[in-house]
């Protein structure tokens, strides 16, 4: 008798033990039952999936199990596809073609099921955020499935999940127009308001951020505000709303000196929603406010500018925020979801969000307080010249985990393959200012210096597509860009614009593009906020090269595993094989070049055992064929395990999926000339 | 323009107020005659009118600027259904601006911006088993429109064989529409179906006219039936409203049917197809539906349904609105050769001996063109009923005569005789009578034997079981009354064998004594392609294609005129392999006739050819035509190397009045579908259906740069 009941408490406590490593019933556990439910996996963004059938053994023996084109998904075709599908009983879902379209797909043969456009004429043409964007939001009450996204032209639409048609009792028969009832008069055709991330959907409330066009040379310090606002997923009824600039009367409106919160405007969510539903609370990844790089107008460290906002899921109610970037003017949007990584630091379990930036650091806090998990330090950093602009004079420096990609520019930084070389990028940075991070732009000058150089890039860094974070080993994984950003500043004509200062090069008064950025332009698009002007495959310098090779040392592209219990940097690897133009390019002849990895928005997949993750740019492939290849790595060292052929690189995200046995793995590709594509792959039979 | 738009859905009390003030414009810029082509730049039904004309008067792409065609839009069909198509026979409609289509693997249904190829909604049944034992599986051949002028509907079959009333604004089905929006067709036919396995289903588009929607049948194609009994291929007409059966048109008659005495043996009774899987024709003036009628079961063996059957091989005219047979004509009686009549009959005013008379014009597989008034079923030339070759298979019926039309004459070759046979040198033409010594040769109707190892191990015919012409049919101008059609010139062979194994039980069906020789399909090729084979030649194959079974793979590009039988590697027959014809119907001659469709890169290589100039020989295929004001157009059948080096096909445009090549641009695979046209903002598109061996479906437009 005793010893069966002994025997019965052993097997409870190890069911218990079992049930716990098995299903810690966190937001954070990654995507469950082998679907892929929200556009980050999980509402807390991790992009994590525990399915092993696809291993470090059989990545390379990858087959195309099915591919779909979005060409007719629009008035023409589309080249920059950025959606993360999601998978649900079986149905992929994704936003895709240059409409913005809605469609379900058969999961294991990718047959469309239904489609769903809104064409919505002079509204969408001139809205800010236009192409496929990044996807959707599914949810269930267990009987009725619904589909949500938001149009290019800043509607709400709620699908239903099987036929597509939508939802009579949502909102104006399934559509709420987000360019009303939204605490601002603007234009519903011409406002410059938009949205291409996915809407969160959280215990039945919808949740919709805002963006605008890219704001480096605006034509005016006032806009659009960017509010986020939470809705009522049965009924489209607005529930909420959160005034990222504050309103008279609210919390931080002192930050904003000269009433500059009056006009001033974006300070959108642009970037991914997370959101902890056992706890109720949402965190929101704030934008710059107008003007990227120029902050006169908005004298005052402008909350919630580029602030970690934790709100109430139901009411809206501000809980804690943590502002990154005093009055920031490096266009360093917090770009990308944070991530909730539940980690156990000197012993201690804690419930932490983790946001990735642009300006590549983690910011990491308890998210049930808002209390850095590592001591954020306030730190004295360079001061403007720029007449008219008061900068803080000091930011929050991160001490822990460190700087996940180069930040500031030095000598040290640049180009050293040769000393002939090295001469020449110290000739061309002698026009510049540079240093380090948090230099802030200049007046350009046609007799130097030309622009502040800076790194990382307004584009990144991390982006949009921001990190992935395996819960089972409290490893976090990112990708991001080593590239510089020249800032230089120019007074526009009046007709131009009415801001003191716009981005600009005196040698080049009147840029029609962004400023000096990121080498792999994005035309014009859904692009991560901001500068991506130009650049086609040629890549690593933002502009600035040296005998066509990046101004800046390799690699140009990374990825970076961060073990979040300790705030150490586990391993980085270059991703992306070295571009065919520097590895033909003639002045590094007889070199060997270890692999430079490359720039691009490079989302990664977590699962058991793997980190995956697609190339940003063509080359030559191992087969001689133009195109790009999904790697996959060890997840614990970094290695390389395998990869297979793409016809183009990635643009979206991987995810992952299980259907009838089979593992999938599906990204979406574009670019160059090969238009917007979903590939799946799964391993033969 | 308004105003002439709206002419064909406004209704008779309305049109007799407008009529004495709109009278001269509606004369003058809407011809009322059914076969006037597709009207206003639009293309509102399959053949562009409910003549089955393929007829546009539109002329802004001319001889002069062809060649400069631009692609405007490509839609591609692959995630329309679980795998990709490789055999995309649709022809899309055109109306306000929108293009509707079936396409894919699903048959789904798009609608598409006519301008932009965008896709603005899509919808499709997914049938599950139902679907997967269909006879006509794949993307079928298109949809029909229906407008009262408030409402607009697109009608369609399933391949489960149901047929499907949608929203044409947004493709949602119409739920005032039978079911749902769904009629069950294998219910309410007048015999018991199977709903998940009864062998009958549609890959036509339904005909609309006058509110009523008229639906056929299809079955598997039929040279190795399992059975001597089948289902029936009735014709039904449905109220457009609310899918209603308004009648049933009982194509093998029932006790007490007119025809009945033409089934000895009480074989009405269980023998079943003679459906009418090919388009109708319909005048909409004279409430008159038109129905080519194919052959029933036994494509090559009758020796169970004795007699003449009707209406078997019949072009039978019905009353629209009751379905009550007019008049009836039996192209061939007690068919042995799989002459389904397999297209629309198309509509065509003529002027004869200087009087206009109402004509029906039916091109068919064995290449005659059979006219008639089609007020009264008279035709329009003496057709003569001769006396043709009699065969001893066992237990078959023969009829002693067959009709043969006086005019037009036979628009491709028919029956196969030593002058027939390849002479490009007089070693190839040794070696193919060397070939046919082993095989019964003779003239048209010369009928299937049992195949035996010391010969004859078949009858050679032409045109083979395909045709000829086959399901794209021809195109009319109306203007000129000059008829265009493509056919191929080339040969079945009919052997029959008794069945083995309990495969059927029929007394015989199609086989070859010669060991390897047994395959399905009359004249073999290359077996029977599985449907998603990306290499697989354009073999109709399990689906929509033209019925004839024989349509096994036709191996890749490589082709011409001989299928199975070929002399080093070239086709049995002389050249051309495809050609196209004109007919002035008028006068019952031939104006020209041409070989379409380059040289094939197979022939053009043979070694066997070294040295010899071959002019251009055409290709088989099953093409369908459009005319233009000035210009006659079709794609080429198969892939060859393009004068640009490129491996694709060509898209050619002919004068219509010469047939002189006036211009081709490139496409990347052949054409499979039959090219449509319309005018929109300014524009005048040529769009049609590719595909082909290793290239998915695909809708291809084309227009003038800007």
């Amino acid at each position: 008798m005793r010893k069966r009941s002994r025997l019965i408490v052993l097997a409870g406590t190890l069911a218990c033990l079992f049930l716990m490593a098995t299903f810690p019933a966190a937001a954070q556990y990654g995507a469950k039952n082998g679907e892929w439910r929200t556009y980050g996996g999980d509402l807390g963004s991790t992009r994590y999936s525990p399915l092993d059938q696809i291993n470090a053994a059989n990545f390379k023996d990858l087959e195309v199990a099915w591919r779909f084109k979005a060409d007719n998904l629009g008035p023409r075709p589309e080249f920059n596809f950025e959606g993360t599908p999601l998978m649900v009983n079986g149905v992929v879902y994704t936003t895709a073609g240059t409409r913005r379209a809605v469609v379900a797909l058969d999961a294991a043969t990718g047959e469309m099921l239904w489609m769903h456009g809104e064409n919505e004429g002079k509204r969408a043409d001139l809205a800010p955020r236009k192409l496929s964007g990044r996807g959707l939001a599914y949810w269930t009450d267990g009987r009725e499935a619904r589909i949500y996204y938001v149009t290019i032209g800043y509607r709400l639409v709620a699908l239903d999940a099987k036929t597509g048609v939508p939802v009579a009792g949502f909102g104006n028969n399934g559509i709420v127009d987000l360019r009303q009832e939204d605490d601002q008069d603007m234009d519903l055709v011409t406002a410059d308001i938009g949205y291409h991330a996915a809407p969160v959907v959280a215990k039945d409330t919808v949740i919709v951020g805002a963006a605008h066009s890219p704001g480096g040379v605006p034509k005016s310090r006032k806009n659009v505000k960017g509010f986020v606002r939470g809705y009522d997923a049965r009924t489209g009824k607005r529930l909420w709303i959160f005034h990222t600039i504050p309103m008279a009367g609210e919390f931080g409106l002192d930050t904003w000196q000269n009433d500059s919160w009056s006009f001033t405007g974006n300070t959108g969510v642009w970037g991914q929603i997370t959101v902890d539903e056992d706890a109720g609370v949402v965190y929101l990844p704030v934008e710059t406010p107008t003007g990227d790089y120029y902050g006169g107008h908005r004298p005052g460290n402008g909350l919630f500018g580029e602030t970690l906002v934790a709100l109430d899921l139901k009411t809206g109610r501000r809980l804690w925020h943590y502002q990154f970037i005093h009055h920031g003017i490096w266009d360093w949007d917090i770009p990308c979801a944070p991530i909730l990584t539940d980690i156990t630091v000197g012993g201690r379990r804690i419930k932490a969000v983790s946001q990735p930036t642009k300006q590549a650091w983690i910011y990491t806090f308890d998210r049930t307080n808002g209390k850095p998990v590592w001591p954020i330090e306030e730190r004295p950093v360079p001061q403007s010249d720029v007449p008219t602009e008061k900068t803080s004079a000091t930011q929050p420096f991160p001490t822990k985990p460190p700087a996940f990609d180069r930040q500031g520019v030095t000598a040290d930084d640049l180009i050293d393959f040769t000393p002939e070389l090295h001469a020449a990028a110290l000739e061309l940075v002698s026009h510049y200012k540079l240093g380090p991070i948090f230099t802030p732009a200049v007046v350009s000058k046609a007799d130097g210096p030309l622009a502040t150089l800076m790194m990382p890039s307004a584009t990144g860094g991390a982006n949009w597509q921001g990190g992935s974070f395996d819960p089972e080993t409290g490893i976090l994984y990112v990708f991001s860009d080593t590239n510089v950003t020249a800032l230089g500043l120019v007074k526009p004509d009046a007709s131009r614009s009415d801001m003191d200062y716009i981005a600009g090069s005196a040698r080049r008064p009147n840029p029609n593009a962004q400023p000096g950025g990121g080498g792999r332009g994005r035309g014009g698009a859904a692009a991560g906020r901001g500068a991506a002007g130009g650049g086609g495959e040629g890549e690593g310098g933002g502009g600035l090269n040296v005998q066509g090779l990046p101004l800046i040392k390799p690699p140009y592209g990374r990825i970076t595993a961060i073990d979040m219990n300790k705030g150490e940097i586990l391993w980085q690897i270059a991703h992306g094989e070295t571009p065919d133009n520097i590895k033909n390019n003639p002045a590094l002849k007889g070199l060997t070049i270890p692999r430079t990895g490359r720039q691009g928005r490079i989302g990664t997949l977590v699962t058991k055992t793997l980190v995956v993750a697609g190339e940003g740019g063509f080359f030559t492939t191992p087969s001689g064929a133009r195109g790009a290849m999904l790697r996959a790595y060890d997840k614990a060292t970094g290695k390389e395990a395998g990869a297979v052929y793409m016809p183009a690189p990635q643009t979206g995200s991987p995810m992952t999926y299980m259907l009838n046995g089979k593992q999938y793995i599906v990204v979406a590709i574009s670019g160059g000339s090969y238009s917007a594509e979903l590939i799946a792959f799964r391993l033969g039979s | 323009m308004v105003f002439a738009r709206k002419e064909g859905s406004v209704s008779r009390k309305v049109f007799e107020k407008i009529a004495p003030v709109a009278g001269l414009l509606i004369c003058m810029t809407v011809p009322l005659a059914a076969q006037s082509g597709a009207k206003n730049g639009e293309w509102p039904t399959y053949a562009g009118d409910l003549g089955a004309t393929r007829y546009s008067p539109l002329d802004q792409i001319n001889a002069s600027n062809f060649n400069k065609l631009e692609v405007a839009w490509q839609f591609k069909t692959d995630s329309l259904g679980p795998r990709p198509e490789f055999q995309y026979e649709s022809t899309p409609l055109m109306v306000h601006g929108t293009i509707y289509v079936t396409a894919g693997t699903r048959r789904a249904v798009v609608a598409l911006d006519a301008a932009t190829g965008e896709m603005l909604w899509m919808h499709s049944e997914n049938e599950g088993k139902r679907g997967e034992a269909a006879p006509r599986q794949l993307s079928g051949h298109g949809v029909a429109y229906w407008t009262d002028g408030r409402e607009e509907r697109i009608l369609y079959v399933t391949p489960g064989y149901r047929l499907i009333a949608l929203n044409a604004k947004t493709g949602v089905p119409v739920p005032t529409f039978g079911n749902n929006g769904a009629v069950d067709l294998k219910q309410d036919d007048d015999q018991e179906i199977d709903l998940i396995t009864g062998e009958v289903g549609l890959h036509s588009t339904p005909l609309v006219a006058g509110d009523v929607v008229v639906v056929g049948a299809a079955h598997k194609a039929g040279g190795t039936p399992e059975s001597y009994k089948h289902i029936k291929g009735y014709v039904r007409g449905f109220d457009a409203r609310t899918g209603k059966r308004l009648w049933i048109f009982h194509t093998i008659p029932k006790p007490g049917e007119f025809g009945i005495e033409t089934w000895l043996n009480d074989s009405w009774s269980y023998t079943g197809n003679a459906g009418v899987w090919a388009q109708m024709a319909a005048d909409e003036r004279t409430n008159t539906l038109y129905l080519p009628v194919e052959l029933p079961t036994g494509d090559y063996y009758g020796g169970h349904r004795p007699g003449s059957g009707l209406f078997g091989e019949s072009l039978v005219a019905l009353d629209l609105k009751t379905g009550q047979r007019k008049w009836h004509y039996q192209l061939v009686h007690h068919g042995l050769w799989d002459m389904d009549i397999p297209c629309a009959p198309i509509l065509t005013d003529i002027t004869v001996n200087g009087r206009t008379v109402p004509a029906v014009a039916q091109p068919t597989k064995q290449a005659f063109l059979y006219v008639f008034n089609r007020t009264t079923g008279q035709p329009i030339w003496p057709m003569e009923e001769r006396p043709v070759p009699q065969g001893d298979v066992p237990g078959e019926w023969y009829s002693p005569t067959q009709p043969f039309p006086t005019k037009p004459p036979a628009y491709d070759r028919q029956g196969v005789q030593p002058d027939d046979l390849i002479d490009f040198t007089p070693e190839l033409h040794e070696e193919a009578l060397n070939i046919v010594s082993k095989y019964k040769i003779g003239p048209i109707f010369t009928p299937p034997v049992v195949s035996k190892a010391d010969g004859p191990l078949g009858a050679i015919t032409a045109p083979g079981s395909l045709g000829g012409t086959n399901w794209p049919g021809g195109s009319y101008d109306p203007e000129t009354h000059i008829l265009y059609v493509f056919s191929q010139t080339a040969t079945a062979t009919l052997g029959l064998v008794p069945p083995t194994n309990g495969r059927s039980d029929m007394n015989f069906i199609q086989g070859s004594a010669a060991a390897g020789r047994g395959g399905r399909g009359a004249g073999g090729g290359g077996g029977v392609g599985a449907p998603p084979a990306p290499g697989g030649g354009r073999g109709p194959a399990a689906a929509g294609g033209g019925r004839g079974p024989a349509a096994g793979g036709r191996g890749g590009s490589g082709e011409g005129g001989g299928f199975g039988l070929n002399v080093r590697g070239l086709p049995l027959l002389k050249p051309p392999y495809g050609r196209i014809t004109a007919i002035d119907l008028n006068k019952g001659e031939i104006l020209w006739q041409i070989a379409h469709g380059e040289t094939p890169d197979n022939i053009r290589n043979n070694p066997a050819l070294k040295g010899l100039s071959i002019p251009r020989t055409g290709r088989s295929g099953i093409i369908g035509v459009l005319t233009t004001k000035t210009l006659v157009i079709a794609g080429e059948a198969g892939f060859f190397t393009t004068p640009n080096g490129q491996r694709g096909a060509m898209l050619r445009a002919y004068d219509k009045a010469t047939g002189k090549e006036v211009g081709a641009v490139y496409m990347p695979a052949p054409q499979s579908g039959s090219p449509m046209t319309y005018m929109l903002n300014g524009q005048q598109y040529i769009v049609l259906a590719i595909s082909g061996a290793g290239y998915s479906g695909e809708l291809l437009a084309f227009r003038l740069g800007a």
